[in-house]
């Protein structure tokens, strides 16, 4: 794959078909190196799919794989960092496996798209979590590997809580103060953003008047659904509490760092022209039409180390359209809807429920 | 004595006039007539107005009263004593199980008190719905719902202890940390010294069939479904690996097409499964090992709700993390001798091979498994369950 020439592309200019005609084979491409380059992977395929190389049809994987097995294309020796998935303790954890290039690369096309929304300067940046959370450098947890992304994005990184979650309303006040008329950019994840700083200001009647800000924020929807917060409940809360900011949610898994899909004026996510969306069908994994709710498909074309360049998420979505949102930029644009319900382990040999 | 049971943590489903106040010290004498009358009527009533449910027709049938006295006859009832208390603690989603497992040790006796899942399927809620009417028509003398109370809660250490404390015997389902878990909690001491944990470990089942013509592939396929269909196969005794002796190939296609279309006719499955099915194929590769020692291929027969995944030899790796959905191993074998089964092997089915030749086989060389069935019967309960005899075990 000539990256050179990839990452040279507009990240949200390109209409339907010339995308396809540059990822549909450099995805093919990508799925034969893993072949050729992966054991586990050449075993799934061969055992599973066994007319790949003859058909041309990119297998998905089931994204829980990699919570079971260490899929890899690359020797161990190249192995830059091991990424986790956040998890409590009693669930599995997500493991991907980074070389130097690939690392880097997801660095690049993340900054390429967050740079279409944020502009190309570095802000004032204020992270709603507390410092802590990207302590260990080798196996950094999804809440790390976010805050470590975004943070070249910003300077005078300031957080906003302490580790007992509190929020740390110095180091808060301080930031706003000196970077006062500034564009300032304000991350964080959507429920601890509401849980721990947005509720907690409400409840301490503190008001702020923030007009030149951003506000991105991600990790998904589930425990905000839980309380029935909708997004447009969460932007207007924001809004009330924090003053007239931008706010741009965003999609994305530590199974595919990089290529993010991020929410436009209109409320919809795009997709970067390094990666597509698929909805499948929830009754049995086909392809679903537009405009209706499936299983979400994440293809990307960055994972080269590891074989996640198709996988089968367990969020549930709709796409909505391709190259026509009101926004104006092109490519397909979606929401996402939330999880499936968890698999449950059931038998005989199951009685902790 | 009394263990009280109106407590806030805990939602007692059966009897649901209970007062929670359970007497741990009522017992009756084992398979008197009495019981096995009411048992016999409980079981009617079942057949009768739960007969939508074939899970229930099922277990009614089980109490008819010829059944029972059969049981009773195998037994030197007059020498049996109840043994008290028992407290079972039921699998999670293989529901009848419980079932089972309470109207056993209530046929012994014994005050039987039984913890089940949270998660109720609609049979199940439909099944104690049934009990609990039944119970009103058999009146407020009636002992067998002085014997049985159905109750739920989250797993609360001092819950789980207060119970065991009043009980002289604990029934385990669950996997081995759930039943070194719940072993820990001691029971009641008791003058006989005889109380005691009896523990139903997590096991897997395979079908062994041969067919030889076109003729005999539905009867087959009727079998197997009856095996796998209940549970999303998630059941212990419900097969895992089909072993072929000795089958035609266009048979065996024969075979797996016809069962998968039965199932469409009859199943579906929810899109988390269809997920869950996914994962566990695109695993199974790699927990078979292929690549290691690099011969054992594996080769998916994708059927529409059936995946069939041809094997050369299995691991304990893939029979441990199987999920059921209907994934089925399939290994080609040339004779019985060529099967080889893990120690937690419980059930074999035999579909189209005569007695006297499994009989043989079983002679030649000791195996692990608990039974061997014919095939359809994977999922009868019987009283003598994984080796084990729950009328010896539940009495005295």
């Amino acid at each position: 794959m000539n990256w050179q020439h990839l990452l040279s592309l507009p990240v949200y200019d390109l209409c339907a078909a010339d995308k396809q005609e540059v990822f549909t084979p450099a995805l093919l491409s990508l799925a034969k190196y893993h072949y050729h380059h992966s054991d586990d992977y050449r075993a799934i395929v061969d055992s599973v799919y066994p007319n790949f190389l003859e058909s041309d049809k990119v297998p998905a994987l089931a994204v829980r794989l990699f919570k079971h097995h260490l899929l890899k294309s690359i020797a161990t020796d190249d192995i830059f960092r091991i990424t986790t998935s956040s998890g409590t303790t009693s669930q599995q954890v997500s493991q991907i496996v980074l070389d130097k290039e690939n690392a880097q690369r997801q660095q690049k096309v993340l900054a390429t798209i967050v740079k279409q929304w944020l502009g190309g300067k570095r802000l004032p940046m204020l992270i709603i979590d507390h410092p802590n959370v990207i302590k260990d450098k080798f196996s950094y947890s999804a809440r790390g590997v976010g805050i470590q992304g975004m943070s070249l994005f910003g300077y005078d990184h300031s957080y906003a809580l302490n580790e007992d979650m509190s929020i740390n309303i110095d180091a808060v006040n301080q930031f706003i103060d000196k970077h006062h008329g500034k564009n300032i950019l304000i991350f964080g994840f959507t429920f601890i953003i509401w849980q721990y700083f947005i509720q907690q200001l409400n409840m301490q009647k503190m008001r702020f008047n923030l007009n030149n800000a951003v506000l991105f924020h991600s990790g998904g929807w589930k425990k905000l659904q839980d309380q029935a917060v909708s997004n447009q409940e969460f932007k207007s809360q924001v809004n009330a509490v924090l003053g007239n900011v931008k706010i741009h949610n965003f999609y994305g898994m530590v199974e595919q760092t990089g290529t993010i899909y991020v929410e436009c004026e209109s409320g919809f996510l795009h997709c970067p022209v390094w990666s597509d969306v698929i909805i499948r069908k929830k009754s049995n994994l086909e392809e679903e039409n537009e405009r209706v709710e499936g299983i979400i498909q994440v293809n990307s074309l960055l994972p080269t180390s590891y074989p996640g360049h198709s996988l089968l998420t367990e969020d549930l979505g709709i796409i909505f359209g391709e190259d026509n949102c009101s926004c104006g930029r092109k490519g397909k644009y979606f929401q996402v809807n939330g999880r499936l319900a968890k698999a449950e382990v059931r038998g005989c040999s199951d009685t902790q429920s | 004595m009394i263990l009280n049971l109106e407590q806030k943590a805990i939602k007692i489903l059966l009897p649901t006039n209970s007062t929670g106040q359970i007497n741990i010290n009522l017992t009756t004498s084992p398979f008197s007539e009495k019981l096995i009358d009411e048992l016999s009527q409980l079981g009617t009533f079942l057949m009768i107005n739960g007969r939508t449910v074939s899970s229930i027709v099922a277990a009614g049938y089980w109490l008819r009263k010829s059944h029972l006295h059969v049981i009773k006859s195998q037994y030197q009832t007059e020498q049996l004593k109840a043994k008290g208390t028992v407290f079972h603690i039921a699998p999670g989603n293989v529901d009848t199980l419980f079932f089972y497992s309470m109207i056993t040790s209530v046929l012994c006796g014994n005050q039987t008190v039984l913890r089940i899942s949270n998660k109720l399927s609609e049979d199940t809620q439909k099944l104690l719905t049934l009990i609990n009417q039944c119970f009103s028509e058999l009146g407020s003398n009636s002992i067998i719902s002085s014997l049985m109370t159905v109750i739920q809660y989250d797993y609360n250490d001092v819950i789980t202890g207060q119970i065991s404390a009043a009980s002289v015997a604990k029934v385990i389902w669950g996997n081995d940390d759930t039943i070194e878990y719940l072993s820990q909690f001691p029971l009641r001491a008791n003058i006989d010294n005889n109380s005691a944990n009896i523990c139903f470990p997590d096991r897997y089942s395979v079908a062994v069939i041969q067919i030889n013509d076109e003729t005999q592939v539905l009867a087959a396929v009727d079998n197997l479904l009856r095996d796998i269909k209940p549970y999303i196969q998630q059941a212990c005794s419900s097969p895992k690996i089909v072993y072929w002796l000795n089958t035609a190939q266009c048979l065996q296609d024969k075979f797996w097409q016809t069962l998968d279309s039965q199932l469409i006719e009859q199943e579906s499955l929810e899109t988390t499964d269809l997920v869950s099915q996914l994962l566990y194929t695109q695993r199974l590769p790699l927990l078979l090992e292929t690549k290691k020692i690099n011969k054992n291929n594996c080769q998916l027969k994708q059927y529409s709700l059936l995946q069939v995944m041809e094997v050369e030899s299995v691991t304990f790796a893939s029979i441990k993390s199987h999920v059921g959905l209907w994934i089925l191993l399939s290994l080609q074998i040339d004779e019985l001798n060529d099967i080889a089964l893990f120690e937690h092997c419980q059930t074999v089915t035999m579909s189209g091979i005569k007695q006297a030749q499994w009989q043989g086989w079983l002679n030649s060389v000791q195996q692990p498994m608990k039974r061997i069935v014919p095939a359809g019967q994977a999922l009868a309960f019987s009283h003598v369950w994984d080796g084990i005899d729950l009328i010896d075990a539940l009495t005295k």
